[in-house]
């Protein structure tokens, strides 16, 4: 009972205790939620399509990639401070998520690592995860080499990638990597050049005769004179005004020869894999590139023999006023450090009845057949490779050789943007590699055709004839999917 | 005696490893050329020697022969030719030899790969700095990577620079062991220098002279390293050496069989010009 002389400490204990109660009902509410909170967003987390609950014990992830697609040590040289951190902070939140899921990376020069996966996978010694070029896709599966992904993936993933650019990476029907950004080639310019010169810079809708009445407008020799002027001296030209690279690089047959083919309707192969770049397109593409060294004099013969590096330094050095580049060039570690304010660029000219055309190249992430964590390697893969994710690496850390080649990516886009631009070009126009197996030789006969074409050791007709015959007759191998 | 094989015991493992890995990877070279080894497929099939009649009908690799003789031969005369002309003049009591020598050592120093990027900095079209400098002194600049011979000339000119130190380390060591008495001798019986030359000193270099050819031989017969930095094989074939071109099938094309094949064709002839040399030279030596 009560103490009248303690109602007070009584009731203050009393009323203690029934405080005190209240405090831990009201404590276990709050704590209850956010149990309930918790547990869901964990359930939910762990049941999100295509991510797997984080493994019981730990597993180590072997991943075989490139510097500037390293997800443990990006490469701020050539992504950006900004693309680093957000590559960084993705990877961050990835071993949270699975921090029993180790991740083991090499890094090899991006030229080789083709080269370097199918090297090991010979050897029984495949990466679990590999990151490799487009093109490569084909002879990996035909090998055996690559794992379907479609039953490993969320829904909707495999249906939102570009179908256009994207065809090199189905493999009888089933998806065997998941891309990441791609790129355009695209005509570079000299803003301060075309100043001084007093031209317009060039357009969306310029043609060939456009560019090449400009290149000869931005040619002089050391006495100022131009070609077709009286007394221009070839072998003393101060500034070219044409600059492309054929020369013993694939850029040659791709990024340079086979835009113009496809504008003139023709193609670099049919269906079944055979050389068709020896078509009259293909030999109307190539003249354009041949008159501009030998009829025009706005490119120098020294192109015959250039390779990509070589004309993006003539670029930047002032030498050429127009190269054909890509569009990684805009990303912050190419032109934006060099000549800041003094380029730009804009769409290929096309020929007077020819139709736009570009070149995309993009790389992506692809399972090893032999690993032991398929669901794993996946969910790696499809983590990095998530659609807002790369728009977002994209947009803030100016990487414009990350455009868009998911179909839901455009929403994220700022409209009016050199990026939207850029990807509503590859989007609208852009081809890629084509589906090959053991197809390096197509490549190499053709470099030497463009070079020789060129140099003037061969006609176009000749060197191309030449050049698609011995693929077709030695090289070619029947796609069999 | 038992020192002897005391001393070869020691050397078992290692001798027995290098054994094992070179003959391994012989045998299964061998293996490789009798089979279609696609790395874009998973079928090999056992082909016999398909592949070497393919080789015998195959015009790109005949001529790639014809050109690794020709960078061979003007590889070899060149930069024997100075090495020996140095280690000539490095024997001679001429000031600062000390000095001298270590700097015709520098090339040595580096490797293949760097040698063929400085070159490729240096002849760099249009505007590389040998170009810049043509500019300069009012001469007409060269197109060097897109001009066949030149290209050639080029990689010529990288090999010899980086590897005539050897022939100079080989040739001044066998002529600073020439004995003194000997020279004496054929000065007091009225031998003049060239005279001396050619009946006293040559004649005692015959040996390091025929190891030096076999090796640089050997060295540019093989050459992939300044191809694939420098040219890669163009412009055209110009320079696309036998040795590139089993590269390109093994690692461009994935056409290993094929590879494989041309690598053993690549090994007859490296043994027939090693014999050659020891033929034509070693009744002298």
């Amino acid at each position: 009972m009560p103490n009248k002389d303690n109602k007070g400490i009584k009731s203050n204990e009393n009323l203690w205790e029934v405080k005190m109660r209240r405090c831990v009902r009201w404590l276990g509410l709050v704590v209850g939620v956010f149990m309930v909170v918790g547990i869901s967003g964990v359930a939910f987390s762990a049941q999100e399509a295509g991510f797997p609950p984080n493994p019981p014990q730990q597993i180590t992830l072997r991943l075989l990639t490139t510097a500037w697609l390293s997800p443990l040590h990006p490469l701020a040289d050539w992504i950006g401070e900004k693309g680093a951190s957000l590559y960084r902070t993705r990877y961050n939140k990835w071993q949270k998520r699975y921090p029993n899921v180790k991740i083991e990376e090499e890094i090899v020069p991006w030229e080789e690592i083709g080269k370097k996966f199918i090297i090991m996978d010979e050897a029984g010694n495949s990466p679990d995860v590999v990151i490799v070029e487009e093109n490569f896709t084909p002879e990996l599966a035909a090998a055996g080499r690559l794992m379907p992904l479609d039953e490993l993936l969320p829904a909707g993933k495999k249906e939102d990638i570009h179908p256009t650019l994207g065809y090199l990476l189905f493999w009888k029907n089933q998806l065997m990597a998941l891309p990441t950004g791609t790129d355009a080639r695209l005509m570079f310019y000299r803003k301060d050049l075309f100043d001084q010169a007093g031209l317009s810079y060039p357009t969306a809708d310029w043609t060939w005769e456009d560019q090449m009445e400009a290149a000869r407008k931005l040619t002089f020799d050391t006495q100022g004179r131009h070609p077709g002027e009286s007394g221009f001296n070839l072998d003393r030209v101060k500034q070219w005004g044409y600059g492309f690279c054929f020369g013993r690089t694939v850029h040659a047959p791709l990024s340079v020869y086979a835009p113009n083919l496809w504008q003139m309707g023709g193609d670099l192969v049919d269906e079944s894999g055979k050389a068709t770049f020896n078509s009259p397109q293909g030999v109307e593409a190539l003249n354009f590139f041949v008159n501009a060294v030998n009829k025009y004099h706005v490119s120098p013969l020294a192109v015959a023999g250039a390779d990509y590096p070589d004309i993006e330094q003539g670029f930047i050095k002032g030498t050429y006023a127009m190269v054909r580049l890509g569009s990684w060039e805009c990303t912050p570690a190419n032109l934006p450090s060099y000549i800041p304010d003094k380029y730009g660029w804009t769409e290929i000219p096309t020929p007077t009845d020819g139709k736009d055309a570009t070149m995309s190249g993009y790389w992506s992430w692809a399972v090893s057949s032999r690993t032991k964590y398929p669901q794993y390697a996946c969910a790696l893969a499809t983590w990095f490779t998530d659609v807002e994710f790369m728009v977002t690496m994209a947009i803030q850390g100016d990487l414009y050789n990350q455009l868009p080649m998911y179909k839901s990516a455009m929403k994220y886009l700022p409209v009016g943007s050199d990026m939207a631009a850029m990807t509503e070009y590859e989007l609208r126009c852009a081809k890629g590699f084509p589906k090959l197996l053991g197809g390096w030789a197509l490549w190499d006969l053709m470099e030497s055709a463009l070079s020789s074409a060129v140099r003037g050791t061969k006609s176009p007709k000749q060197a191309l004839d030449e050049a698609a015959n011995e693929y077709n007759g030695k090289y070619w191998v029947p796609i069999k999917e | 005696m038992r020192k002897s094989l005391t001393d070869q015991l020691w050397i078992l493992p290692a001798a027995v490893l290098i054994t094992f890995l070179t003959v391994y990877a012989f045998v299964f070279n061998i293996n490789l050329s009798f089979r279609k080894y696609p790395l874009y497929s998973d079928i090999r099939p056992f082909v016999g020697v398909e592949n070497f009649r393919t080789l015998l009908a195959d015009y790109f690799f005949w001529a790639s022969i014809v050109r690794s003789l020709k960078y061979t031969v003007s590889c070899t005369v060149l930069a024997f030719g100075l090495g020996f002309l140095i280690a000539l003049l490095l024997n001679t009591k001429i000031r600062f030899r000390g000095l001298l020598r270590g700097l015709f050592l520098v090339p040595w120093v580096l490797s293949l790969v760097a040698t063929g990027i400085l070159f490729k900095w240096f002849f760099q079209e249009p505007d590389g700095l040998v170009n810049q400098y043509f500019s300069l002194l009012g001469i007409r600049i060269l197109p060097w990577f897109s001009d066949p011979a030149l290209a050639f000339g080029l990689i010529v000119a990288a090999f010899v620079w980086r590897m005539h130190p050897f022939a100079m380390v080989v040739l001044l060591a066998a002529l600073q062991a020439v004995p003194e008495e000997l020279k004496e001798a054929a000065k007091i019986d009225g031998a003049g220098v060239f005279q001396s030359f050619i009946h006293v000193t040559l004649p005692l270099l015959l040996g390091p002279i025929l190891v030096v050819i076999i090796i640089l031989s050997l060295w540019a017969f093989n050459t992939i390293d300044l191809i694939l930095i420098m040219t890669r094989g163009g412009p055209g074939e110009a320079t696309n050496l036998a040795s590139y071109l089993m590269y390109q099938y093994a690692f461009s094309y994935w056409r290993f069989g094929y590879a494989a094949t041309i690598g053993i064709v690549l090994f007859a002839v490296n043994i027939i010009l090693t014999l050659l040399y020891i033929r034509i030279l070693k009744p002298k030596v």
